[in-house]
């Protein structure tokens, strides 16, 4: 019966899909230049919210590059939550607010501000030619990853090579991630691997770390559900950021050396790891490449425009802006506010633009080279299921 | 009709009778309303329950009351936590009360050494935010167990802290209770200070032992002090959420207000909204409960104008010793936080105290115009802090007048009429936001005030939607503080006044507001400590506009900036007690002299 109503739930939701990404097949024909010109026309505001803090100084440089009185443009960091919270009331009570937003929850951003009307999909063609398939559903700016970090003084490189470990006991109390609770994308990710396909592949990979078939709990529908519980029943330590998580599994000086690891994103990990240049980076840290049938996951950050936006046209030239060079790592010679270059993405490990054509950190891997060995989020079948799998988290943990 | 008539005309003529009128009008509006709101919020489908439940956002639903009462859920989300809130919030009371108490009682009724000193030190915990002296146990005691470096203590001693002492319910009970110890002897103390001491000379003149005393006088006149104390303190710590929040995630122990921010910001904000009313259900009869027991006639008038010099309790040979005990658990609540807020604010890599790991950038750093957090500009050279700063300058004043101003006139009025129905009703309407979870009443003003209400537009991401928020939700600590002053206030001063046909703004400038002086700045200086240190009121709240220091710390606590959160934190305790030093300089009072002054 569940499953039935899983399938007419997903029949439901590809349904809307279609109608709301209607425009998928037909992008705007304005182009950047009259879109600019339209939004200095406009002469309102411009502001954005945002999750990642690259935005914020993008924005400025934007203005500067532009030509847009400074204090006509605001990017203010939200985390996911509140961004929601606050779009959905802003819009719905009409008060003036945010006009693009960029927001890496897919699951509840299509079904609480997407269907709900309060926020919407557009790009052009400009946009089409650089980005492609991932205009749509949802527009991709940009890409990040999350990855198998350990301690390598006490963890031999290969030893960790199937997802299954995080359900041995040898394991217990090993694995940390950030409580998925409290980010929507590691509870995506949960919810990602209980789809058919992913939980095919957990079944096979069962099998090769255990040994032997797969044994379903009754809770549980399928291996994907099966990993989860196990996972959490063997000691899964929930922690409150990925640079805190880092730093303790990666700590050279432990008073009881464990087998420390964690599924936590790259950039982090690039930062604190011994050899980084960045500060504070001191840890003895490496990540999985290869790892059956996954080495993490993969989720976007959304390029969205607000129902209520009182600039639209200056938000959908500098999303365009956005996909271009210039927009990603910046051109060497636009300042910010405070008067420094605006550098982007310049070297920033993790991050990887919708456009894929655009550079990436120098000693990361293209895009294309993650997707094929992590999960990737889909907003859709996420939205459809979040609620189950938040459930069994519930009732298992 | 004509008898009627006058009747109305003589009710009228009374000035308190006027004032109760308006806030009874008023409150039903700000405070009534909003919790039929709530209820109607607990029946209906949100946005992301669409999915969940198959219904239509808005319509009406049962899902919310079955799944919390009647499913396999119930346990997670209702059982537990409430049993968590009340295990916690009894402790918390008990340590408030004991340490409180106790440390009133030293400092007014003994000859205990550096009174002063340890008078200003004690009232810190209250002065900063609540969530502070968790964040402190945090920065000493955390451990790798949980994610993230070891605290101070490990890297110090090398010992590694086991999970029930770093996280759980002890240390929420204790932070909890360190922090409202204050409060505790700000109520108890202003009794025990103010109290008659005819009564005491009269037992020393009937030869009766000072255990005797103590228990026939002593603790039946702190008694109203005490059980306002539970009740305050109870509420409070039902309600605490970023103390559990901090200190109970970690090891997944869950109170009732984490579990309803993690419902209202999840995928079933119905449950949380029955999580809230069950929580306002609870405080109710916890107030119904405190007002069986003091009843209303069970006062004491202990500002009669006759002699207050009470005789000290010798402690003899145990001074010292008990001094520099009290010397270092107050040392041990106050400063020591302090040293760990600034310790974590300099350090480049956690767990790493060495001096060379040291540095002022958090504080006085340029922006380096990157990316990461260490590239930003110090909190002292960034321009979105100092306009933080200001706006919660700007919230904390207007809160602390309205709250301030209209309490002592609820205090006056309430007073006045006491026994009559209108003044139970209005001092009851006036206690109500005390009970309900801040968080609770910052969701319904969203829902409420994020459309047009009547003649009163959208007030959703405007700065009068906080500062009306702040006044409502400290009105009770203001009126209460009127309350109590009033009390002890004899009518028959007021009444000198009216003979003499003095009119009331005259009576009340002249005659009472002196006389009271103390007791009204400490009902606006707490409101505006509170709202400077607020946190869960603002944080669903606050627009990117309007965001408020707190809600900053917030920010950079969740994105894991501990260094910029640290330093923010002492910046909002720097504010606040040089705002309690200049107010003591500009009236001789301040809160730690609490109710009816030194």
């Amino acid at each position: 019966m569940k499953k039935f109503l899983s399938l007419i739930c997903c029949f439901v939701m590809a349904f809307s899909v279609a109608a709301y990404a209607a425009p998928a097949s037909l992008p705007d024909t304005a182009t950047f230049d009259e879109l600019l010109a339209a939004g200095k026309a406009n002469g309102n505001k411009l502001t954005a919210y945002t999750t990642h803090s690259v935005l914020v100084s993008a924005l400025e440089a934007f203005a500067n590059k532009f030509g847009i009185d400074i204090n006509n443009v605001e990017g203010i960091q939200i985390g996911d939550n509140n961004q929601i919270t606050q779009v959905a009331t802003e819009v719905a009570s009409k008060v003036p607010g945010a006009d693009i937003i960029f927001i890496q929850d897919g699951a509840r951003t299509f079904s609480e501000l997407v269907e709900e009307g309060f926020v919407y999909n557009w790009y052009n063609k400009e946009i089409l030619d650089r980005v492609g398939a991932d205009c749509s559903p949802l527009l991709v700016w940009d890409y990040c990853n999350k990855v198998f970090i350990y301690n390598t003084d006490y963890v031999p490189e290969g030893e960790l090579s199937n997802i299954w470990y995080c359900t041995d006991p040898k394991y217990a109390g090993t694995l940390q991630m950030k409580d998925p609770e409290k980010e929507g994308v590691n509870m995506n990710f949960l919810v990602m691997l209980t789809s058919g396909e992913n939980a095919a592949l957990l079944e096979k990979a069962y099998k090769e770390y255990y040994g032997t078939d797969i044994k379903l709990d009754d809770d549980c529908p399928n291996a994907g559900y099966q990993w989860i519980k196990m996972m959490y029943k063997n000691g899964l330590v929930a922690g409150d950021s990925d640079g805190n998580i880092a730093k303790a599994i990666g700590n050279p000086e432990q008073e009881a050396p464990t087998k420390w690891s964690a599924l936590i994103t790259l950039n982090k990990y690039v930062k604190n790891r011994k050899d980084s240049k960045l500060k504070p980076g001191n840890f003895t840290l490496n990540y999985v490449e290869k790892m059956s049938p996954i080495a993490g996951f993969i989720y976007p950050i959304y390029g969205l425009l607000t129902a209520n936006a009182d600039n639209p046209e200056l938000a959908k030239a500098f999303l365009i802006w956005l996909f271009t060079e210039d927009g990603w790592q910046g051109d060497g010679k636009t300042v910010q506010r405070d008067g420094s270059v605006y550098v982007g993405m310049t070297g920033r490990f993790g991050d990887y633009s919708g456009n894929q054509s655009l550079p990436v950190a120098k000693g990361d891997s293209p895009v294309t080279t993650w997707k094929k060995i992590l999960i990737q989020e889909d907003p859709v079948f996420a939205s459809a299921n979040r609620a189950d799998v938040e459930d069994f988290i519930k009732i298992i943990k | 009709m004509n008898r009627k008539w006058n009747n109305v005309k003589t009710f009228l003529s009374k000035p308190y009778n006027i004032l109760l009128i308006l806030l009874l009008l008023s409150l039903t509006y700000l405070v009534v309303l909003p919790l039929f709101s709530i209820v109607k919020d607990a029946f209906v489908v949100h946005p992301s329950e669409k999915s969940r439940i198959g219904q239509a956002v808005g319509s009406f639903t049962l899902y919310h009351w079955i799944r919390a009462f009647f499913s396999n859920y119930s346990k997670i989300l209702i059982w537990t936590p409430l049993w968590h809130s009340l295990y916690t919030s009894v402790f918390t009371c008990l340590v408030a009360i004991l340490i409180g108490g106790g440390f009133a009682w030293l400092v007014t009724r003994t000859d205990m050494m550096w009174k002063g000193t340890l008078t200003k030190l004690f009232i810190f915990p209250y002065i900063m935010p609540s969530w502070t002296l968790a964040l402190a146990w945090r920065n000493f005691f955390k451990n790798a167990v949980v994610g993230g470096a070891p605290g101070i203590f490990t890297a110090l001693t090398g010992i590694a802290i086991p999970n029930w002492f770093a996280y759980g319910p002890f240390p929420i009970i204790l932070t909890t209770g360190l922090h409202y110890a204050p409060f505790a002897y700000i109520l108890i103390g202003g009794v025990l200070r103010n109290m008659d001491a005819n009564l005491e000379e009269a037992a020393i003149i009937l030869n009766t032992t000072k255990a005797r005393m103590f228990t026939r006088i002593t603790i039946p006149m702190v008694m109203p002090a005490v059980m306002s104390t539970i009740i305050l303190v109870f509420s409070s710590s039902m309600s605490s959420f970023a103390v559990p929040q901090f200190l109970g995630l970690p090891v997944r122990y869950y109170v009732l207000t984490t579990e309803m921010y993690s419902t209202i910001q999840g995928t079933n904000p119905g449950v949380g909204y029955i999580i809230a009313i069950l929580m306002i259900v609870l405080s109710i009869i916890i107030m119904l409960m405190n007002q069986y027991i003091i009843g209303t006639r069970k006062s004491y008038a202990t500002v009669t104008g006759k002699s207050a010099n009470i005789s000290l309790f010798r402690l003899g040979r145990i001074r010292t010793p008990i001094s520099l005990f009290v010397g270092l658990v107050v040392m041990c609540m106050s400063l020591v936080p302090l040293i760990s807020f600034v310790l974590q604010s300099l350090i480049l890599t956690d767990g790493n105290y060495h001096f060379s790991n040291m540095t002022l950038d958090f504080w006085i750093g340029i922006s380096k115009g990157g990316n990461d957090y260490q590239d930003k500009a110090g909190i002292l050279l960034n321009a979105d802090v100092w306009n933080t700063l200001f706006n919660s300058l700007k919230l904390s004043f207007a809160c602390a007048v309205g709250a301030g101003t209209v309490g002592f006139l609820a205090g006056y009025s309430i007073v006045r009429r006491r026994g009559s129905l209108l003044s139970r009703v209005v001092e009851n309407l006036t206690f109500i936001p005390y009970l309900i979870p801040s968080m609770a009443f910052a969701a319904i003003y969203l829902s409420m005030f994020s459309q047009q209400r009547g003649i009163i537009p959208p007030l959703y991401g405007t700065f009068t939607i906080l500062a009306l928020i702040g006044t409502v939700k400290y009105l009770p600590m203001a009126s209460r503080s009127g309350v109590n002053s009033m009390l002890q206030l004899s009518p028959e001063i007021e009444e000198a006044g009216i003979i003499l046909g003095v009119p009331w703004i005259k009576r009340m400038t002249r005659i009472i507001v002196p006389i009271e002086k103390s007791t009204i700045v400490s009902g606006y200086l707490l409101p505006f400590v509170s709202c400077m240190r607020e946190l869960s009121l603002f944080v669903i709240l606050v627009t990117a506009n309007n965001r408020v220091l707190t809600t900053l710390l917030f920010f950079y606590d969740e994105k894991g900036w501990a260094q910029y959160g640290n330093a923010i934190n002492l910046l909002i305790i720097f504010i606040v007690l040089v705002m309690n030093f200049v107010v003591e300089r500009l009236t001789g009072a301040s809160i730690e002299k609490g109710v009816g002054g030194k």
